[in-house]
């Protein structure tokens, strides 16, 4: 890297405790809840930083031509460098949008090098100036990360994605995530099912890859608890992985029993139309409402006002919207799909419900029934509450992120009481 | 605050209508310039903002115009005139060969090329005619749209007018004029 020069202040200046996050996912008009974690990390870590600027580098995926692709390719650079303008966003952090082009159809360690290049254009050419540059998303953020990082800089890293291992089906990809790991100071896997396929594709890195969980802002208890389980919710993405077909089917046989029953999705996605006409289809029209995107704190106030979040998905890492519907004192009934059942792990029963990933409809209906069966007096969502804060509140995450990025300033006794977050040794 | 949204990618489509609508209740102008309508069915626009077909405004444009009267209207007529009684089915095959060799050849080589040369930067004129500025903003919204956006660029520069700022949403725009002062927060 040499003699780089350094973008944003010149990161020396701010007590070195200042931060740059990167990432592919951040909330935006266009998608309100993605990298909602992003944002709660950010915010989670404000006692940390004295300055923290998160660069948010979209990736705009197009369907186009070679030919188109190179157009765009040639147009992107002077577009990005005109594009100075940043805002603020959480806790005086301050944001910068910087947009990626990328062809569909593109590896993801192509991806990254589109990431990285239009992070350097945005930042002049210049290295970022900051002492730790945390990236999320191993090539996407990682990668950007470790190329942009000044020299002597700490970058970090942090996986959430659920689609992994398509990312190391790719030779390029996986060889692109080998460097990443070897060269980032730390790297963290958000859940256990992440760091598995991790290291099972990278045995040498084992003792690397640590658990850095997604803080969960733990707001005002709820006024009064759930009584009965009536006020069905759903939030994230209307797609086939989320099982929202299914969960559909299952409330429709659950409210011919109970008409008193009622559903709400909140969220958009690919079977936003299908669902609306099977909804007709089974005559539930009148009992389901499609609320759309809801920015993140409308979401928590739906949760409150809703009394079982039904999570039926196929697949998680962590399960973000599943702790926070117990922060909003709602019970769960979630699939185990990988990340929940970690999550929850020890207040199962406490906090509603788990059930196993199928085809049929009929587990979810069954496992509502049981539930039902045994609320409230077997369900204790205060309790659940209480041992989720202490794992993924802001505090417990905060302090976590605090030992990893600035070991020799964080009061170590003030940094000792967290199980959960980057409990191995980081380097 | 004249705003140009540039969504001709239609992969953007929800902070095309929301950021438009922002504008408007601002108290601003809007245009949003798209391709065509069809893939936009779901979306709803703000009554206040101006949407513009791309391809509508290119099939109305003078150039355009007389290049289709010429390559296809004028020789249609002929051919109908000349083709009845006996030569009916003869004709009938000429026109539709020449329209095949002929015409469509001439209209996607020469007459396209220099309607929207290069797909995109060379549409500056083409532009220019669309969606008259002057802007104080161009919102580049989705990848196709960004060659489109660098044409235009170009062609303030080489005219000397003055280039309007660019963002890639209007939560990131750099506060423009003396009455934008708000802070944009979040996204």
């Amino acid at each position: 890297m040499g003699a780089a020069e350094v973008a944003g202040g010149a990161g020396h200046g701010h007590g070195d405790r200042d931060v740059a996050v990167i990432t592919p996912w951040y909330p935006t008009r266009q998608v309100p809840f993605g990298g909602a974690f992003v944002r709660a990390m950010v915010e989670a870590t404000a006692p940390v930083w004295t300055r923290a600027t998160v660069y948010h580098v979209d990736g705009w995926g197009a369907r186009v031509s070679v030919p188109q692709d190179e157009a765009i390719l040639r147009a992107s650079p002077g577009l990005v460098t005109r594009t100075t303008g940043a805002a603020t966003t959480v806790a005086g952090a301050e944001l910068r949008y910087v947009a990626a082009p990328a062809r569909v159809g593109i590896s993801f360690a192509q991806l990254a090098r589109r990431h990285s290049d239009a992070l350097r254009t945005a930042l002049g050419g210049q290295k970022i100036g900051a002492s730790v540059v945390h990236g999320h998303v191993g090539l996407r953020g990682g990668w950007t990360a470790l190329e942009n990082a000044r020299p002597g800089a700490r970058v970090f890293v942090t996986e959430h994605a659920s689609f992994l291992r398509s990312v190391l089906e790719q030779p390029d990809s996986r060889a692109m995530y080998d460097e990443v790991i070897r060269r980032a100071t730390g790297f963290f896997a958000v859940g256990e099912s992440v760091r598995s396929v991790l290291v099972e594709t990278f045995p040498h890195h084992a003792d690397r890859i640590t658990i850095m969980p997604n803080p969960i802002s733990f707001g005002p208890a709820r006024e009064h608890p759930v009584a009965d389980l009536r006020r069905w919710l759903y939030v994230g993405v209307l797609k086939e992985p989320k099982g929202v077909g299914l969960l559909l089917e299952a409330f429709a046989r659950c409210r011919a029993e109970d008409p008193s029953l009622t559903l709400t999705f909140v969220g958009e996605g690919a079977l936003r139309g299908p669902l609306g006409l099977r909804v007709a289809e089974l005559g539930v029209a009148d009992a389901v409402t499609f609320a759309g995107w809801a920015e993140h704190d409308r979401a928590l106030e739906l949760m409150r006002q809703h009394d079982l979040l039904v999570h039926p998905s196929r697949s998680e890492t962590f399960g973000m919207v599943v702790v926070e519907a117990i922060s909003a004192g709602a019970p769960v009934l979630v699939t185990r799909c990988g990340g929940p059942e970690v999550t929850l792990a020890g207040i199962e029963d406490a906090a509603g419900a788990l059930m196993d990933v199928t085809d049929d409809p009929g587990t979810i209906v069954d496992a509502y029934r049981a539930l039902r069966d045994r609320f409230p007096s077997q369900v204790d969502v205060a309790h659940a509450r209480t041992v989720l804060e202490d794992r993924y509140g802001y505090d417990a995450i905060g302090q976590a992120y605090a030992r990893a990025w600035f070991p020799d300033v964080v009061d170590a006794g003030s940094a000792a009481d967290s199980r959960h977050a980057a409990s191995s040794p980081l380097e | 605050m004249d705003v140009l949204f540039l969504a001709l990618g239609a992969s953007r489509m929800r902070a095309a209508a929301e950021e438009s609508a922002q504008v408007v209740a601002d108290g601003g102008r809007a245009v949003v310039l798209i391709e065509q309508r069809t893939p936009w069915r779901q979306t709803t626009f703000d009554p206040a903002v101006e949407v513009v077909e791309l391809s509508r405004a290119e099939a109305a444009w003078l150039p355009v115009r007389l290049e289709q009267l010429v390559l296809y209207r004028v020789p249609r007529k002929l051919f109908r005139t000349v083709g009845r009684g006996p030569l009916r089915k003869r004709v009938r095959r000429t026109a539709g060969w020449y329209e095949t060799r002929i015409a469509d050849r001439v209209h996607r080589r020469l007459a396209a090329g220099l309607f929207r040369p290069g797909w995109g930067e060379g549409a500056h004129r083409l532009l220019r005619h669309a969606v008259p500025g002057p802007y104080d903003l161009v919102v580049v919204l989705d990848p196709i749209s960004m060659p489109y956006a660098a044409g235009l660029v170009a062609d303030h520069e080489a005219r000397g007018v003055a280039v309007p700022s660019i963002a890639f949403g209007l939560d990131y725009a750099a506060p423009i004029g003396p009455n934008a002062v708000e802070e944009r927060t979040d996204a």
